[in-house]
């Protein structure tokens, strides 16, 4: 509130003209005998509002997401101003975060060059993003919203330590959370919603390190269960396996964490699409093809083994958003495209979206989602679909000579991501039906269970499958009723 | 209407009159859409004649036919050299095809309605055709393609929640349940307009779809055709100086208005006499025509004949 508001007009109202006087001037109200009164509303926001809006609705696994983002970050932004001297299949060698993550206290610990005061006094700690004089818009920043490391200590615990080294100067932030939302809120008085810094003597390497106490109840159970721990190792090693596999090294209380690597399968015969392009600054990658031999049984009761990594993954700047994904938001069952079906589980695409500015991309607002109206990804998703079509056909396809179609994906060995060459379109073998093979057709029916088991059992085999159980009633009838 | 009104079905002179005005309307595109640089896409069965008019008023060198079934034949009967038979189904050769590389004119002439594979293919070209392409869409518009349509638990639908079952998407929501061969065929129309327009703006495009062609006519089986242009600002802003829609009294230029194509049924000697009467300034009435042509017509067959007749076939055999 402002000081004006208490300001006391001395106006003359003439007796004659009061209503008119009282339009005129905002600050007058007519009142009898010349008597100011003023009431406001007070819309400012109270500090314990802003920590629950900014922590209701992301997951604790999230907000550590979001401060390995910020190590990334500042692996990527040093290795753009140390110039050209990595390797370069492996830009991020040597940069690395530490979780760990217990029922006392979480802590992040990196090497990625650290932040400088005034990045800490304008951006890291304010409330807003303010731009940091450092950073120009080219710069190939994940952490964009500058939300991240507040948001994470207001969401894990009520005590943490912020430090950070550079090349020139250190600094260290401590922040208390309940005396910090008690403290007065007068907004001129700097000491409202600010915290205190006080400067350090340089360390190596150049690095942050967040140390987080006074963990929240629900917090504290979950860094206590191994299954949450292991939870957030594989949710790692997918969704930042790009990064990982450019050399980052991501430590869980004290065991690296593995990148999914993604694999094709290639050969003469099958060779996955590779097809790059440019629109309107955001550069588009696709890569699709065979990453599985397609699956044998593909009834409802069939386990497969590689449904989790069939589909189709998506990338914003070596971000993955999307993992094998098999719903709509990239293209099955959308706009009339087939809908996922097991018959496609070993199908794999990869969708990268690259953009030095990082406003471009199709990702929401809490970058773990796809933003699928968005003009750019619909123009790839019409692409994704070519390429989606080529091996759905193959699998119908494949049909006509089944023996003939598993020798060929057998013969095709994996290929890693990394060394897929360009191909404008995906191979797949054309599988012609034999000349003096029979047509073919698919028997389906429904039993109970029950009769199914009992069969199998007589069989030989009480866990045999449907479609096993099927061929082989039919075959046993076969041979006893047609006799051939 | 007596017998010798109906001709027989394989002539279709309705068809042969569409297929003409189409073209002429191509040729009268902006010249800087250059259209002798274009492939054209189509169906040319075993007899090719929409190629045959393409390849001949627009120049373009660039064909390819889609055929299912009579492959053989059609690769036989095939009247030029640049035309490519390609074999399959539309909706499996165009995904096969990459439109994006060159301008083209595709006219898919589906035997069936939309219970065929029209909205499928509308899904395959429209994000690929660049701008300037044409697409001409033929479907069967007999509501009969609509009856006896089951719904995932057996139901029988309703015509118009038939049509919604096919169209998916793009089905209107005003679409009225009971569908006559009266109401039916300008709402297929509609439906097919807007199955474009949505593919257009769902697959990210900035280009928009301008209409040509809303027809309807009926050599035995009503059928309807739309047709357009996917352009891009340039291009629009080159069309709509043409003024096409000005000058061929076919052409539309809103997406609701369907036109009729009724060519009455005239014997060659009924034909040069009354084009003998052509053109006339004033409409011709039936008692005026049938004091100067010596034979009556229905005022309705006088009118079409009149608007249509410069384009009017005649038959004939050839001996070989």
């Amino acid at each position: 509130m402002s000081k004006e508001t208490n300001k006391r007009v001395d106006v003359e109202i003439s007796a004659a003209e009061p209503a008119r006087a009282a339009a005129e001037d905002r600050d007058i109200v007519v009142l009898p005998a010349g008597e100011i009164d003023l009431e406001t509303v007070d819309a400012s926001a109270t500090k314990e509002f802003f920590v629950y809006m900014i922590t209701k609705d992301i997951v604790v696994e999230d907000c550590i997401l979001d401060l390995l983002d910020n190590s990334i970050d500042g692996a990527h932004r040093s290795v753009n101003h140390e110039g050209d001297n990595h390797d370069a299949t492996r830009p991020l060698l040597g940069f690395s975060a530490d979780l760990t993550l217990s029922a006392h206290e979480f802590q992040i610990n990196d090497n990625c060059g650290g932040m400088t005061i005034s990045e800490a006094k304008d951006y890291a700690f304010r409330f807003g993003r303010h731009r940091s004089p450092d950073a120009a818009a080219t710069d190939d920043l994940i952490g964009l919203y500058g939300i991240g490391m507040k948001r994470a200590i207001f969401k894990i615990g009520t005590v943490a330590e912020v430090r950070s080294s550079t090349n020139l100067e250190a600094f260290r932030v401590d922040i208390d959370v309940v005396d910090w939302i008690d403290r007065p809120e007068r907004r001129t008085n700097a000491g409202g919603w600010s915290f205190p810094l006080r400067r350090l003597d340089l360390w190596e390497p150049a690095g942050t390190r967040v140390t987080i106490n006074g963990l929240y109840g629900l917090v504290r159970d979950q860094f206590a269960d191994e299954s949450f721990i292991n939870q957030l190792r594989k949710i790692v090693a997918r969704d930042y396996t790009f990064y990982l596999q450019k050399g980052f090294v991501v430590t869980i209380n004290g065991n690296p964490v593995e990148p999914e690597v993604l694999q094709f399968r290639t050969s003469e015969m099958f060779a996955p699409a590779r097809h790059q392009y440019e629109d309107e600054g955001v550069t588009v990658e696709l890569i699709a093809g065979m990453a599985h031999l397609p699956p044998d049984d593909i009834s409802a009761e069939a386990r497969q083994l590689n449904v989790n990594r069939s589909g189709w993954y998506v990338a914003c700047n070596d971000r993955l958003i999307l993992a094998a994904d098999k719903t709509p938001l990239t293209v099955w069952g959308d706009e009339g495209f087939t809908a996922w079906h097991p018959q496609y589980v070993g199908f794999r695409g990869i969708a990268h979206f690259r953009a030095a500015d990082t406003r471009l991309l199709p990702w929401n607002t809490t970058k773990r989602g796809i933003d699928a109206l968005h003009p750019a990804y619909r123009r790839a998703v019409a692409r994704m679909k070519k390429f989606t079509q080529t091996y759905v056909k193959y699998t119908a396809d494949r049909r006509r000579n089944i023996e003939k179609a598993k020798q060929l994906e057998l013969a095709a060995r994996p290929v890693p991501l990394t060394q897929v060459p360009v191909r404008q379109t995906m191979a797949v073998p054309t599988i012609k039906s034999e000349a003096e093979g029979p047509v073919e057709v698919s028997v389906q029916y429904v039993v109970p269970k029950r009769m199914l088991e009992r069969a199998a059992e007589t069989l030989g085999n009480k866990r045999l499958s449907a479609s096993n159980v099927g061929r082989r009633t039919f075959e046993y009838y076969y041979r006893r009723e047609v006799g051939e | 209407m007596p017998a010798a009104d109906r001709i027989n079905y394989s002539l279709r002179p309705n068809k042969n009159v569409e297929r003409k005005l189409i073209v002429e309307t191509l040729a009268a595109l902006p010249s800087a859409f250059d259209l002798r640089s274009y492939r054209y896409i189509g169906m040319g069965s075993l007899w090719f004649v929409d190629f045959r008019l393409v390849h001949r008023h627009l120049g373009i060198g660039d064909m390819i036919s889609i055929e299912d079934r009579l492959v053989s034949r059609a690769k036989f009967n095939k009247p030029l050299a640049c035309i490519t038979v390609q074999e399959g189904l539309t909706t499996d050769v165009l995904s096969r095809m990459d439109l994006r590389e060159k301008k083209s004119i595709v006219w898919l002439d589906h035997e069936k309605g939309p219970d065929g594979a029209v909205f499928d293919d509308i899904g395959q070209v429209c994000p690929e055709l660049p701008s300037g392409s044409v697409l001409i869409l033929t479907v069967n518009a007999d509501r009969r393609s609509l009856e006896r349509v089951l719904d995932d638990e057996g139901r029988e639908l309703k015509p118009g929640q038939a049509l919604e079952y096919y169209a998916r998407e793009a089905a209107s929501e005003n679409v009225p349940e009971e569908l006559d061969n009266l109401s039916y065929p300008p709402i297929l129309a509609q439906t097919l307009f807007r199955a474009i327009v949505r593919s257009l703006r769902t697959s990210g495009r900035q280009e928009r779809f301008w209409p040509l062609f809303n027809f309807l006519y009926d050599d035995g089986t009503p059928m309807v055709t739309i047709g357009g242009l996917i352009l891009d600002e340039t291009d629009a802003g080159l069309f709509k100086e043409a003024k096409l829609s000005e000058h061929l009294h076919y052409v539309i230029d809103t997406f609701d208005l369907q036109l009729e194509l009724d060519v009455p049924v005239l014997t060659p000697r009924e034909k040069d006499a009354f084009d003998q009467l052509l053109p006339s300034a004033t409409p011709i009435s039936p008692n005026d025509f049938k004091r100067k042509a010596k034979f009556g017509l229905e005022a309705s067959r006088i009118r079409a004949y009149e608007k249509l007749y410069k384009h009017y076939p005649t038959f004939g055999e050839y001996l070989t």
